[in-house]
């Protein structure tokens, strides 16, 4: 007898140390192994048991978020009280590095926006890191929604060429006559803004942004294919890496040169890395939108 | 003019950045893989470089990024320490990507692998940064850099539960990175830098007058915080092990063994540099960070004692091993820190080394992932199963292996503290947990199931799959001798380390 049970122990602590979760002598091991997952159970009863769970977690999640949300509210509105008030002199973010920023930018960098001299010039670095991030968010949403054998069926597609035909057959006019008459100024708007941007109060994020909103236009007006006939895959993939590859290697050479106190004329170094975020930023918004709507650009 | 060698880490930074934006042209999942090895290569050959020139002489410098001295422009600052973890960083990127290879090409869509590895190279940016960056912002632009890397290296494996696990990775990041940034935010308000050094005596003074006390408390905690959830400390944990155990074997290497080293790496170098270790022990977070990392210790260990999956068990016991460090950080003493700062690269050396080999038996046991299916896959590839041997034996702290000298300092570094009892206690109870469930596993892939189990098993394994694999066979045995340099020759490595913390 009790040698039977210290069997069944030892047998208990093999099980374990082989990895199982309830110790079974291996006969019945070997059969729920091999045996296809179970589906006696009715699906009515699996469902209304997960529904139940769903509901449960779903009466629980809410009450905890929003105790959290609040307990995080509550300490930041406590904490805004004390924190210095909004534009005193006496402030400490206007210490010595802002009175620089202020009365040094037009000098030092060429710019008379300060913002525009910080962005692009003082901490260009943050800049370049910010495009890096523009450029993987493309990435990445590319490697999600580019149609593939994963994420495309033939249904998707079918439904994709319906919405096409109807679009040809049946154009909304107002859309595109008022279209046709945006886009070009809206287009030579971002040009100015891109192109005078180096200097002055905008540069290379805005005017990104608008140029990408008028290709948005366009296209959505058009239909996609109109405008990818113009600008095709190979195209888009050509500028917007040769806008991160322009601001990364002019500002490599920038931070190289002024680390190591090597005089260079960089006078050109602003409106490269400008007309850069501007392209990386019109090509974020622009594929943003392709990539969502259509799964290719 | 500064000497030559000062210029690594920015050339460092500048070839990870430059490789992204050519695997993007490249497109070509092969030779991109290529591009990422040699870069890996190149970035750990200069920033070994660095290490001896910056050893030896015992310095660290700031290097200004562009034309404009701090505090006006960009700047970062090398020592020691910041070039060590730097090239073990690199070279265990670039082990991950050689043992996680095969898997990699079969896990990810041909015309999407060289997305992935625009993401492993700007990854290689985002982390170089964090370790180097003595400018608050910088760390912050460069932390959201690292956090759509790693989910898209999460997501690049596109299965439904993978999306799942990413969309909560991602949640929980943006959450982590928000936290940040308010910090950051807050503080700047009440100190007026961004670079570190002048930020630290703002600190200091703001500290020793009173001034400003709610909003110091609450920024430095905001911080911690949202450090503390993209480092998986511990009640932060739970997206950890969905996103490290469903993702392709290279990226629940990568992510395990750097991207939440990458985090913590940022929050010492808050904690040393900017606030002072007294300032934390001063206003309590070092005991919230020992609190938090002794229960991390014991829950992390308990959850992965209840995984059958491999993978997750390795995930789940990544937390137990980040509880580890957050307890030295919670120390609040140097000691801690140094004892912290070698535990992360055991950590980035073994767990890695898990993954890998985890991977590999379960490609040579018909990409089953259960312990149960994985019984004797030890035999069908040996490098495969010595290889977890090592590093399971490592990470419950074997004499000989790095995770036994990172017990043993974390033990010395404890004596000093007042919770000395609580602290001994943990480790000893976490090191039995560790062995509990990693002794096992190592008997379940070593005993020889009964023979008709092996056949049945065999029929699903496809023929080239149990080829021999060249490059993986390679990266394990980097990560062990990686492994057995950190547990026998770890003095030189420690003083390393003891004077980057000094320099920091």
């Amino acid at each position: 007898m009790s040698d039977g049970r210290e069997k069944s122990a030892w047998r208990r602590f093999a099980d374990w140390v082989n990895g199982d979760s309830e110790p079974i002598d291996r006969t019945t091991q070997y059969v729920m192994n091999r045996r296809p997952p179970r589906q006696e159970e009715p699906p009515e009863l699996h469902e209304q048991r997960e529904r139940l769970r769903l509901k449960k977690f779903l009466g629980l999640y809410p009450l905890a978020a929003g105790f959290l949300c609040v307990a995080l509210i509550a300490i930041l509105f406590a904490t805004v009280i004390y924190i210095p008030p909004f534009g005193q002199p006496g402030n400490p973010t206007n210490n010595e590095v802002s009175r620089h920023y202020l009365e040094y930018t037009e000098e030092e960098t060429g710019a008379t926006n300060a913002v525009t001299g910080m962005i692009l010039s003082y901490r260009g670095f943050d800049t370049l890191g910010e495009s890096c991030v523009l450029f993987l968010a493309v990435s990445s949403v590319m490697m999600l929604l580019q149609r593939d054998k994963n994420n495309t069926d033939e249904q998707t597609l079918h439904r994709l060429r319906r919405e096409d035909a109807i679009e040809r057959t049946h154009p909304d006019n107002i859309l595109r006559k008022s279209a046709k008459l945006l886009t070009p100024f809206i287009l030579l708007f971002a040009l100015y803004v891109l192109f005078n941007g180096e200097i002055s109060p905008g540069g290379g994020f805005s005017g990104g942004a608008i140029l990408g909103g008028g290709l948005i236009l366009y296209s959505s007006a058009y239909g996609p294919e109109q405008l990818s006939r113009l600008l095709t895959r190979s195209l888009y993939d050509t500028v917007r890496i040769t806008g991160l590859m322009a601001y990364a290697l002019t500002y490599g050479i920038y931070i190289f040169a002024g680390a190591n106190g090597i005089k260079l004329e960089m006078e050109w170094m602003m409106i490269v890395i400008d007309l850069a975020v501007g392209l990386v930023v019109a090509c974020t918004i622009y594929g943003f939108y392709t990539m969502f709507q259509r799964g290719k650009v | 003019m500064r000497p030559f060698y000062e210029n690594l880490p920015f050339i460092c930074i500048f070839i990870s950045i430059v490789c992204g934006v050519l695997s993007a042209v490249i497109r070509d999942g092969r030779k991109t893989y290529r591009l990422a090895l040699a870069m890996s290569a190149t970035i750990a050959v200069l920033s070994a470089v660095l290490l001896y020139c910056l050893y030896t002489e015992n310095i660290s410098f700031v290097y200004s990024m562009g034309r404009f001295a701090a505090p006006f422009g960009n700047a970062i600052k090398a020592g020691p320490l910041q070039a060590l973890l730097v090239t073990v960083f690199a070279i265990v990127m670039g082990l991950s990507l050689l043992g996680g290879g095969q898997s990699l090409f079969h896990d990810i869509l041909p015309e999407k692998q060289g997305l992935y590895f625009v993401m492993t190279d700007l990854l290689m940016a985002g982390l170089l940064v964090l370790v180097y960056t003595n400018d608050m912002f910088t760390g912050y632009v460069f932390i959201e850099i690292t956090t759509i890397a790693a989910c898209a290296m999460v997501m690049a494996k596109d299965t439904g539960p993978n999306l799942i696990a990413t969309i909560r990775y991602l949640f929980m990041s943006l959450l982590g990175s928000g936290l940040f940034l308010i910090g950051l935010t807050l503080l700047n308000s009440i100190a007026g830098y961004l670079l570190m050094e002048p930020l630290a005596n703002a600190v200091a003074i703001l500290a020793e007058l009173g001034q400003y006390h709610r909003p110091l408390i609450v920024s430095i905690g905001l911080m911690v915080v949202g450090l503390g959830i993209k480092g998986a400390m511990f009640p932060f944990h739970l997206w950890l092990p969905d996103a490290h155990g469903g993702a392709t074997t290279s990226s629940s290497a990568i992510l395990s063994g750097l991207v939440l080293k990458g985090y913590i790496v940022l929050l010492i170098t808050l904690m040393t540099r900017v606030f002072g270790l007294e300032l934390m022990r001063e206003v309590g977070v070092s005991n919230i960070l020992l609190t938090l990392g002794l229960l991390g210790m014991i829950f992390g260990s308990l959850a992965a004692m209840r995984e059958y999956h491999v993978k997750r068990m390795l995930a789940n016991s990544s937390v137990a091993q980040i509880g580890y460090i957050f307890m030295g950080l919670g120390l609040g003493t140097e000691a801690g820190v140094v004892a912290a700062c070698f535990h992360i690269l055991v950590h980035a050396a073994c767990k890695p080394l898990l993954f890998c080999c985890a991977g590999r038996l379960s490609t040579v046991s018909g990409h089953h992932r259960s312990l149960k299916n994985l019984r004797g896959s030890a035999y069908r590839d040996v490098a495969a199963g010595v290889g977890f041997t090592v590093g399971a034996l490592s990470m419950i702290g074997i004499p000989l292996l790095g995770g036994f000298v990172s017990k043993l300092y974390f033990s010395k570094a404890a004596l000093e503290s007042p919770f000395m009892a609580v602290v001994l206690l943990t480790i000893a109870a976490s090191t039995v947990l560790n062995a509990l469930y990693y002794v096992p596993a190592i008997l379940a892939i070593w005993v020889r199931p009964p023979w008709e189990e092996i056949q049945l098993i065999m029929l699903e394994v496809k023929p080239e799959d149990t080829r021999f694999d060249r490059s993986f066979f390679i990266a394990a045995a980097a990560f062990m001798g990686l492994i057995f340099l950190l547990g026998i020759v770890y003095h030189p490595i420690l003083n390393v380390i003891e004077a980057g913390v000094r320099l920091m």
